[in-house]
């Protein structure tokens, strides 16, 4: 079915037609749900004309949903959502480790934005020094 | 040890992979130097019979090899390969019909559509889908693309 899809388009069928089709047979031969969403995702990106592409509103829609996400993901907690704004600034290690000590709910909303911080931007030239530390902090391997 | 145990108990339950492991990790040993093949296999087949969901699949050997090479440790690389799979819900990405490989290349070509509209419809014109060139990409999550 994936590679019909790619004819459908090389054809120039339009988009609701080839849904349509595609729809048809994944109820013929009676796909599951996840098949037939995955068959759709990939019907829609492959299509050749610009019109699935973001328009400034929806850019607009999704900066605002990602900012109520990082909201959501620290509910009350004010000075973690201001401190995950901020560990994206900091380019040094000593001062990102001193963030994790502030207090237990910081170091549990903060450690997964830290450890990012620390491995891809601060201080790259320690990155041999501090990446086995680092992983073992992430997959919760205790030293031996 | 209790993996190891389990395995010495009932070696039958590993060999049907033990041989896709073994071709896998002899194909890749270029890409890794001073990582040790058997010890390599061993992390491999251990969390194959660790992980019977999932067992092996092609591109572990990177992740597994990387681990052992930052770690050089067989035990710290498998609890780090045990641990990644779980924390990071990797187990879809290996299972036999890879339905999050497949999402991956809908969300990049979805991302190369928005970031890079004339890339994207170029790629669109010459029948290239993301496919083509970024399973190993997402597979070995880039593992196999590092330099030494």
């Amino acid at each position: 079915m994936s590679s019909f899809l790619n004819y459908f388009v090389s054809f120039g069928m339009s988009f609701e037609s080839a849904r349509e089709l595609l729809m048809h047979f994944c109820k013929k031969y009676e796909l599951d749900h996840a098949r037939t969403h995955l068959l759709l995702s990939e019907l829609e990106s492959i299509q050749k004309n610009q019109a699935s592409r973001l328009t400034p509103e929806e850019f607009r829609e999704l900066v605002i949903s990602r900012r109520e996400k990082r909201q959501n993901k620290f509910k009350n907690e004010n000075k973690s959502l201001v401190l995950s704004l901020v560990v994206r600034m900091i380019d040094s290690d000593a001062t990102l480790g001193k963030l994790l000590t502030l207090n237990k709910q910081i170091n549990h909303d903060l450690k997964d934005d830290v450890y990012k911080q620390a491995l891809l931007m601060s201080q790259p030239e320690r990155l041999p020094v501090k990446r086995v530390a680092i992983w073992s902090a992430i997959f919760q391997i205790k030293e031996n | 040890m209790a993996f190891k145990s389990k395995v010495e108990a009932d070696p039958s339950v590993i060999s049907a992979v033990e041989e896709v492991i073994d071709l896998d990790v002899m194909r890749s040993a270029h890409n890794m130097t001073g990582v040790d093949q058997q010890v390599l296999k061993s992390v491999l087949k251990t969390y194959a019979y660790y992980n019977p969901e999932i067992e092996y699949c092609q591109g572990m050997n990177f992740i597994a090899g990387l681990l052992l090479m930052v770690f050089k440790d067989e035990t710290t690389a498998f609890k780090a390969l045990q641990e990644l799979v779980d924390k990071f819900q990797m187990a879809e990405l290996f299972n036999v019909e890879l339905p999050k490989l497949k999402l991956y290349f809908y969300q990049l070509d979805r991302l190369v559509n928005i970031v890079l509209p004339e890339v994207h419809a170029h790629l669109r014109e010459e029948q290239i889908n993301s496919s083509y060139f970024a399973s190993a990409w997402f597979i070995t999550i880039f593992t196999n693309s590092l330099k030494q």
